[in-house]
């Protein structure tokens, strides 16, 4: 995890197993440590503070449910991380976004009809920003586009993107979290990431 | 003259390489093909410069901090299925 709050990080397998145990304070300690974490992936998959904290309500509510199932095998934050992710699908289903979420293979070939990997040239690239001392702040129009853009993309798609290009985790574990192949993962991401970088240089030429 | 038979990378080969692979510390023959491409081929170079700057855009962008009524409506949640148990 990136974010998460690290003083405890030596003690977290003691915690959950006192949080199973029925401990309800180490529970809670587990909770302070993570719910800046879940909440923070929850925006920026649904892009939207409510759905964003019914995410987090939701996920800890699971949390506290399944806490007997987790059998240690794998990071905590990971199997923390599936169950955000399964919350997330799972409020996609039942939102109206969903309606308005575009393949991406059509939306990647709406230009020339071909494959958006073939699409190599000719090029119209997304311009480096210029580094100013405002440098992670991104001007509010551009923040809509990037949102907007994001939402286009397939649920799998974006938590993939999510998971491995912001928050910078490993291949392997963006995969184990999504519960799919290495491979696999690396296919969702290549069109995501082709699939935004054509968003972006749309809005760029405008 | 010695001839190496090196077959040449094709850009779109070359693309879906690096989108899949952005970011890896990979060493292999392939990789290192594709490298040696992207230095002769500035098209391919500048195609992995947007799509780097396509990541860092989003890399930059903020989330919003946990708001203090949403860790307060947690605890009242957690609190009431606790009382339950």
């Amino acid at each position: 995890m990136r974010t998460e709050k690290t003083a405890t990080l030596e003690n977290e397998p003691e915690l959950v197993r006192r949080a199973k145990s029925g401990d309800q304070r180490a529970f809670t300690e587990l909770v302070k440590k993570y719910e800046s974490t879940v909440y923070s992936f929850a925006f920026k998959v649904c892009r939207d503070e409510e759905p964003a904290a019914e995410t987090l309500q939701d996920t800890f509510v699971n949390v506290y449910r399944k806490l007997n199932q987790f059998n240690g095998k794998s990071k905590f934050s990971t199997w923390l991380y599936q169950i955000v992710t399964n919350n997330c699908l799972m409020k996609r289903r039942k939102s109206k976004l969903e309606q308005q979420s575009v393949s991406l293979d059509s939306a990647g070939s709406s230009h020339t009809g071909q494959d958006p990997e073939d699409e190599v040239h000719p090029i119209h690239t997304v311009p480096l920003t210029e580094t100013t001392p405002q440098d992670d702040m991104v001007n509010k129009e551009l923040r809509e586009h990037l949102d907007k853009a994001i939402l286009m993309l397939p649920m799998d798609q974006r938590i993939a993107f999510i998971l491995r290009d912001v928050e910078g985790r490993s291949s392997e574990e963006a995969a184990k979290i999504l519960k799919t192949s290495v491979p696999a993962l690396k296919s969702r991401l290549r069109r995501a990431r082709v699939f935004l970088q054509k968003q972006l240089q749309e809005y760029m030429k405008a | 003259m010695t001839m190496k038979k090196i077959k040449a990378i094709r850009c779109t080969e070359v693309a879906k390489y690096v989108c899949e692979n952005l970011d890896e510390q990979i060493d292999s023959p392939l990789c290192r093909k594709i490298k040696k491409h992207l230095q002769e081929c500035p098209d391919c170079a500048a195609q992995l410069r947007s799509l780097k700057n396509t990541v860092g855009l989003y890399r930059r962008y903020p989330a919003p901090a946990l708001p203090a009524d949403c860790h307060k409506n947690l605890m009242t949640a957690l609190s009431a299925i606790t009382r339950t148990r």
